[in-house]
């Protein structure tokens, strides 16, 4: 991993100073997904779980299209699946990627007594460092979107990364090299943020889904991963 | 009609599958780990079956045993005035992979139910019409 591109901006239970801090100025990145073109493919699913090694596990099919009812700790990417009827009786399924938020003031970093255990960097929003251990389980509590996921035999707590190891060499996360329908998108959080609007906009001018919108949620600094939804319940 | 098979059934592929060879792979599997008929909320109030159960498919020809996927994505349609329901079959399953293997699914194949009728031309079948009866398994 090219640490040039990856600079920590904070540590947990750190007092001091963080080491190498605003010694570069590095842009913030984020990944954009709209869920009006997703297809609900789960290609990212399986790009997740491929480029992390990530381990097989057993699935029950449960009425669903839905691979599992939430993420594993060997499971970080899962795509939701809800049956939504529409006013004319259509039914329409209205499928959401569910992982890691990468919150700029990290609910899982905050909550963690532990000394460095959990880094986030400047580029990758927030990503755990090497040392995944926890004993304690706190960032599991402190995390507002639940996503951190404990693995009872290893004691350590495992999330999407944002795929560090692959955008610290320029490349963009699994997940989004993954996508067949364009739906995922990945860029500064500037750029993003201006794509998302321009497709809400294009939503509500073009397509009549007037309640079409942005999610960015304000609440934990700003997100690394922003929503473009048709509908606003589906948030 | 008159021996009971009321019901249109067809089927289809997943974008999770590929052909009959995707059972045998750890991570299709796990994406869709058993195979699934898909009917809809109406037949399965009328039949009392709810999600997840497991039911049993059958034409003249043969049968398959799977969960019921209780869906509102295929509706009843009304047909010369009668209510006519569909159900969806994906074919991926069935007879040997992983989970066939561990004995938790359907042992037969989607197409032993399909009729073995071809266009003359181009022998494409007919897999996408025909005449079923559901039970609960």
């Amino acid at each position: 991993m090219s640490q040039a591109t990856l600079r920590i901006q904070k540590m947990s239970a750190h007092a001091g100073s963080i080491p190498g801090e605003d010694t570069q100025r590095l842009p913030t990145v984020a990944k954009l997904i709209d869920t009006t073109t997703c297809i609900g493919c789960k290609a990212c699913e399986v790009a997740c779980m491929e480029w992390n090694d990530l381990p097989f596990g057993k699935t029950v099919f449960d009425n669903s299209y839905q691979t599992m009812p939430d993420t594993r700790w060997n499971y970080w990417n899962l795509i939701l699946f809800n049956e939504h009827e529409r006013e004319n009786g259509d039914m329409m399924l209205l499928m959401r990627k569910h992982q890691c938020m990468h919150c700029a003031e990290p609910g899982c970093l905050e909550a963690c007594p532990q000394t460095a255990r959990l880094s986030s960097t400047r580029m990758a929003s927030l990503t755990f460092h090497r040392i995944i251990a926890s004993a304690s389980g706190y960032c599991i509590t402190g995390c507002p979107f639940n996503v951190p996921k404990l693995n009872s035999v290893t004691k350590r707590v495992y999330k999407c990364t944002l795929c560090t190891d692959r955008i610290s060499e320029g490349l963009e996360p699994a997940c989004i090299k993954s996508c067949p329908t364009g739906c995922l998108h990945f860029g500064t959080k500037e750029d993003m943020l201006q794509l998302a609007g321009e497709r809400a906009t294009q939503l509500r001018d073009h397509f009549g889904y007037d309640k079409a919108g942005v999610y960015d949620p304000p609440g934990v600094g700003g997100t690394g991963v922003i929503y473009v939804f048709a509908r606003r319940h589906q948030a | 009609v008159s021996q009971g098979f009321n019901i249109v059934c067809t089927t289809y592929r997943l974008t999770e599958q590929y052909h009959y060879w995707t059972k045998n792979n750890p991570m299709n599997v796990q994406l869709i780990p058993e195979p699934f008929i898909e009917i809809p909320v109406e037949l399965a109030d009328e039949l009392g079956i709810r999600g997840a159960e497991k039911i049993k498919v059958s034409s003249a020809r043969g049968t398959y045993i799977a969960k019921a996927f209780v869906t509102r994505r295929i509706k009843p349609m009304m047909i010369d005035g009668k209510k006519t329901y569909q159900i969806g079959l994906p074919i991926h399953q069935g007879f040997r992979g992983i989970v066939e293997d561990e004995d938790r699914d359907s042992r037969t194949l989607a197409n032993l139910l399909t009729p073995a009728v071809v266009d003359p031309n181009a022998f494409t079948p007919e897999f996408k019409g025909f005449l079923v009866k559901v039970e609960k398994a």
